[in-house]
């Protein structure tokens, strides 16, 4: 998604904010021709690299000659003898509104300074802390395998040779397992399925494992808060 | 006497959390009510406050937690390394604007509103915690709405939502109502 000329606007409305504040004009009295032209030329001269940006661009570009179009002709009034909205007016109120979400995320961006001077410490696993276990996302999932990754310290190994060894444990046999160990009880602890120091290959089974069951039905799993343990249960 | 040890019993509790921890939760480890240990947990916030402490209490909804003091943040970043930050880009903030001020918003809501895709920025924010998917909303197609969590309360350093300044602040200044100084052109 690099594209050098599109770094300066965030979008079209982007960019028809920085055409109105260049031209010093009224969100709601914009000089359609010169807008229109203008918010064109920038177009062609990007060269629209990026496709989906690009849409994104060509869709206002449409609407703004639409508008253009649509203010030629005189306003019909209707029954009631009523002039028909500023045919801007949409268009414009989506600008406005769009300006005012600008500033208030410059107002957010200052701050980030001190929010990001303030240290947590790494949070402990409490299962009393958290009444309910919640349903978890793919996020959570993934946070909770570079936890693993970590506390067992597969990540920090120095390999000076090395040897691809072959499965241990295929994601098969780790399903196997997994279905064994909730015979017994029904549910089981995500962190328990590992046993000790387990290898990187053996946690990456067994997680694939846990995967695999939880797309095909066979089990349920919740999560108590962030961080915490993850509890496997037999659906 | 009993309240100072209680109060140094909360402080333990939320050094060895780490993470933040609801207030009955606490109250309930010290066996009091919730009132009494807001109580105890405010005592301590202004003790830490008052002597400039290098450990603050941030209270976040009805959670709280302990932090590091911003103030101290470059000796932290002299003997710890990997504390750097990771300041969002202008897109990310965008979609945090909105999702603040719109909250529950659905993500095409976010996107309409910015006028550009904005799926990357929102799982940004939901990596980052400050947006989670809340409750699926009550509208054609039951699309996901999304909110705000208490870590975006620790951005803002708000103790909770209804702190956040009007979004009329924000619009004061801007040029906003069509027709009180302008006429309608005829092309």
């Amino acid at each position: 998604m690099q594209n050098v000329s599109f770094e300066v606007f965030e979008g079209p409305l982007d960019l028809l904010l920085s055409l109105i504040a260049k031209n010093e004009i009224d969100v709601f009295d914009i000089p359609m021709a010169l807008v229109t032209r203008q918010y064109m030329e920038y177009i062609y001269t990007a060269g629209m690299l990026d496709i989906e940006l690009a849409t994104e661009f060509i869709v206002v570009a449409s609407q703004l000659i639409e508008i253009k179009s649509q203010m030629m002709l005189p306003p019909e009034e209707d029954e009631q003898g009523e002039t028909p909205p500023d045919p801007r007016q949409e268009l414009a109120e989506r600008i406005a509104q769009y300006r005012v979400f600008k500033a208030i995320s410059e107002y957010m961006k200052n701050k980030q300074t001190a929010y990001y001077s303030m240290i947590e410490k790494e949070s402990e696993y409490f299962p009393s802390l958290k009444e309910e276990y919640a349903p978890i996302d793919a996020a959570m999932l993934t946070a909770a395998l570079k936890r693993l990754l970590l506390r067992f310290d597969t990540a920090n190994l120095e390999y000076e040779e090395y040897t691809v060894a072959a499965d241990e444990l295929a994601v098969a046999d780790a399903i196997e397992m997994v279905r064994e160990i909730l015979k017994k009880e029904r549910k089981a602890s995500f962190l328990a399925l590992f046993g000790q120091r387990p290898s990187r290959g053996r946690i990456i089974s067994v997680f694939l494992a846990v995967l695999e069951m939880v797309k095909e039905n066979e089990i349920e799993i919740t999560q108590e808060g962030l961080y915490g343990d993850i509890r496997i249960t037999v659906v | 006497m009993e309240d100072e040890r209680l109060k140094s019993a909360a402080e333990a509790i939320l050094f060895a959390a780490g993470q933040s921890v609801p207030l009955g939760g606490i109250a309930k480890a010290l066996g009091v009510s919730d009132k009494a240990a807001k109580e105890l947990l405010e005592e301590l916030k202004r003790e830490y406050d008052r002597a400039n402490r290098g450990i603050r209490l941030v209270q976040m909804e009805n959670e709280y937690q302990m932090l590091s003091r911003g103030d101290y943040i470059e000796y932290i970043r002299r003997i710890i390394r990997g504390t750097s930050s990771a300041f969002m880009s202008q897109a990310a903030l965008e979609t945090l604007a909105i999702v603040a001020y719109r909250q529950p918003v659905t993500r095409s809501d976010v996107e309409f509103i910015r006028g550009v895709s904005s799926s990357s920025s929102l799982d940004l924010l939901i990596e980052r915690g400050l947006v989670r998917p809340g409750e699926k909303l009550d509208i054609p197609g039951r699309p996901m709405g999304y909110e705000t969590t208490g870590e975006f309360l620790k951005l803002m350093n708000l103790e909770t939502l209804t702190d956040l300044p009007d979004f009329e602040t924000f619009s004061e200044g801007l040029q906003l109502r069509l027709g009180e100084n302008t006429e309608v052109e005829n092309g």
